[in-house]
């Protein structure tokens, strides 16, 4: 790890997604009528693609930089965060917007050290509430605020 | 051009307009205040509720939460030590001392009367300068208009980038690639889809800048387990002495006009002219009061926040005239534009004056609301610092999705959503500026269509680079810009890292 500082793990970073999209750009379909032109479909994308990699060989081969701190960094909250994200778009539809919409906010703010839970479960329901509302009754957008079979 | 401001007065003043526009400066104020939410957050989290309005009023909203949230960054800056932008970071450097010595309320009352004057003197400035520079640019070719918009995205990465050029360069290449996903607009070829019928029209340019501003600044804030913040109880007075306006109307004056030449230039923004005010007027000043400047000094405070408002109202010029944005914040109101089916440029002021004028007039009247309206309110405005961030986070995280769903009405764009949330958050932390790949998200798609077109009218040859005088000069100025960290580092000239 001693060589890995930050710049040099950016440039890996980088080189991989600038070297995946440069091979993805040979999958665009060109049709013979324009296989010639200076310009076709593919190029930009093959031309930004070796940008990218020639940029990021840059970094790769940048002799100083600073070490990767990652220590004192609350990993457990962000993966919970990002966990509680992905479950509110998966309930999204099945559980309809209220339920969805409260359950994430109730359980992200305990998660994140909310004192009191039933403060937190209320105001959790009154914004949820309050969007749907909004959405709903003043700007005319309909979403379901509950699961579609107890209407 | 009277008959312009007067048809643009017309439209930003009708009540619906006006209404939109005091609600955009209040919204603007609370979202900038908070640390770490800036400008370019706050417009992204605005934008769903634009998207249901007209466009001048949506525009208008969007300009005027623009200003509020430089406003509300300085208020951070001044109460907590917290700048909510970097743009107001030399605020800091004077106002929390006066705010610590009791002096909030002067610091702050001349922050606003700074930022008043900054933004006004500014906006005079782009009333004369937008037309002359609208007209000039109706000259300009598919080849111009190529060459200034890879000068305009490597003039951002060069003048953003405090970690380096690299790194600034390869997010622009990142937000250029970003811009190629979905169905090519010249062949009609769908290019990285990766058979996701979701991503034939690409990526929306609203999901990635709530993803990568809002949602990321938020599950950053959370990954770094951010303290609540503890602004001062007590503000002192708002009034200021006579001799006190004396004494910071020249630092003013002389930083509007500096931090509306460098807003002029694409990239460079407010937070280089409040740093070059600060220093200037420090260096300017007589021994007495030097001795001030860092200890509490209301010059030390005037002079970042008039050149911050003067830049940033500056940065319009290239975006209403040209159609390209020399800042983030900048590329995210054109972002809307486009989304309003507008393209800004020089057909914008031959095609709808009343639209351009409008926001140019919104932007005195955004002024003087945020002067009469938010200067006052801010004792009740600051409690928002005082929002628990175990119920504030969460709630920018649910803003964030909403805004997006709300538009699409699609849980991928969710999913999706969340990855490029993720993804931003290690990008950041391996100090990534996420700026330039906005600029290059929004521009991708206008560079691709004019390099296809100047190929097409030169032949397939890439000669107009160097035949064509003024896209010569452009790409000349692209080099010289790109060579220059080069140059210095070669001659060492650069400065040994901190």
């Amino acid at each position: 790890m001693k060589h890995l500082h930050r710049d040099r793990i950016a440039g890996l970073i980088t080189l991989l997604l600038s070297a995946t999209y440069l091979w993805l750009s040979f999958d665009i379909e060109i049709g013979s009528a324009i296989a010639d032109s200076a310009i076709t479909p593919r190029s930009m994308p093959q031309m930004l693609g070796c940008l990218g990699v020639l940029i990021s060989l840059g970094l790769l081969l940048q002799r100083n930089g600073e070490p990767l701190r990652l220590g004192n960094l609350s990993w457990r909250h962000l993966a919970s965060s990002i966990g509680l994200m992905l479950l509110f778009a998966a309930t999204l539809r099945p559980l309809g917007f209220v339920l969805s919409g409260t359950l994430f906010l109730f359980a992200a703010f305990s998660l994140l050290g909310a004192p009191n839970r039933w403060r937190s479960l209320l105001l959790a329901l009154l914004v949820s509430v309050s969007f749907w509302a909004l959405m709903s009754l003043v700007l005319d957008v309909y979403i379901p605020p509950w699961p579609e079979r107890w209407t | 051009m009277i008959d312009g401001i007067l048809q643009g007065l017309q439209t930003a003043v009708s009540l619906h307009n006006l209404l939109f526009l005091v609600g955009g400066c209040l919204a603007g104020t609370l979202i900038g205040m908070l640390p770490g939410l800036g400008p370019m957050t706050a417009i992204a989290l605005m934008i769903p509720i634009a998207a249901a309005l007209e466009p001048a009023a949506g525009i208008i909203m969007m300009a005027a939460v623009y200003y509020g949230a430089v406003f509300g960054g300085s208020t951070s800056s001044i109460l907590i030590n917290a700048p909510g932008v970097a743009s107001t970071v030399a605020t800091s450097f004077d106002g929390y001392p006066l705010a610590r010595g009791g002096l909030a309320g002067k610091a702050l009352a001349v922050a606003a009367y700074a930022s008043f004057s900054g933004a006004i003197i500014a906006a005079a400035l782009l009333m004369v300068a937008a037309p002359s520079l609208a007209s000039l640019s109706l000259s300009f070719q598919s080849t111009d208009y190529f060459a200034l918009m890879v000068l305009g995205l490597v003039m951002v990465a060069a003048f953003t980038s405090r970690q380096g050029i690299l790194k600034a360069l390869i997010m622009t290449v990142i937000g250029l690639m970003l811009s190629t996903i979905g169905t090519d607009q010249t062949q009609g070829v769908p290019r990285f889809t990766l058979g996701v019928i979701d991503l034939i029209d690409g990526i929306s340019f609203l999901l990635l800048v709530m993803a990568t501003f809002a949602l990321a600044e938020a599950l950053l804030q959370i990954l770094r387990g951010a303290t609540d913040a503890q602004p001062q109880q007590t503000l002192g007075s708002l009034r200021l002495r006579r001799d006190e306006v004396q004494d910071v109307a020249p630092p003013i004056t002389r930083s509007s006009l500096l931090g509306f030449l460098i807003g002029l230039l694409p990239g460079a923004g407010a937070t280089i002219a409040s740093f070059l005010a600060y220093g200037a007027e420090q260096r300017i000043a007589r021994a007495d009061q030097r001795k001030l400047f860092g200890q509490g000094s209301l010059r030390g405070v005037a002079a970042p926040e008039a050149a911050n408002n003067a830049a940033a109202t500056g940065s319009f010029v290239p975006l209403l005239t040209l159609g390209i944005p020399g800042s983030g914040t900048t590329a995210i109101l054109l972002g809307a534009f486009i989304a309003y089916g507008i393209q800004p440029g020089p057909m914008l002021y031959v095609n709808e004056p009343e639209l351009f004028w409008a926001v140019i007039v919104s932007m005195w009247i955004g002024n003087v609301v945020l002067l009469i309206l938010n200067l006052p309110l801010i004792p009740y405005i600051a409690r928002v610092l005082s929002l628990p961030r175990h119920y504030l986070l969460p709630m920018i995280l649910f803003l964030s999705m909403l805004g997006v769903y709300f538009v699409s009405f699609n849980t991928f764009d969710l999913y999706l959503m969340v990855l490029f949330g993720a993804s931003a958050v290690l990008f950041r932390l391996l100090d990534f500026p996420m700026a330039p790949m906005i600029l290059g998200f929004i521009l991708g798609g206008l560079i691709e269509e004019n390099l296809t077109r100047s190929l097409l009218i030169w032949d397939n040859s890439w000669a107009f680079l160097w035949s064509r005088p003024l896209t010569a000069a452009l790409v000349a100025l692209t080099l010289a810009v790109l060579c220059a960290p080069l140059l210095q580092r070669l001659l060492g000239w650069r400065k040994p890292r901190q």
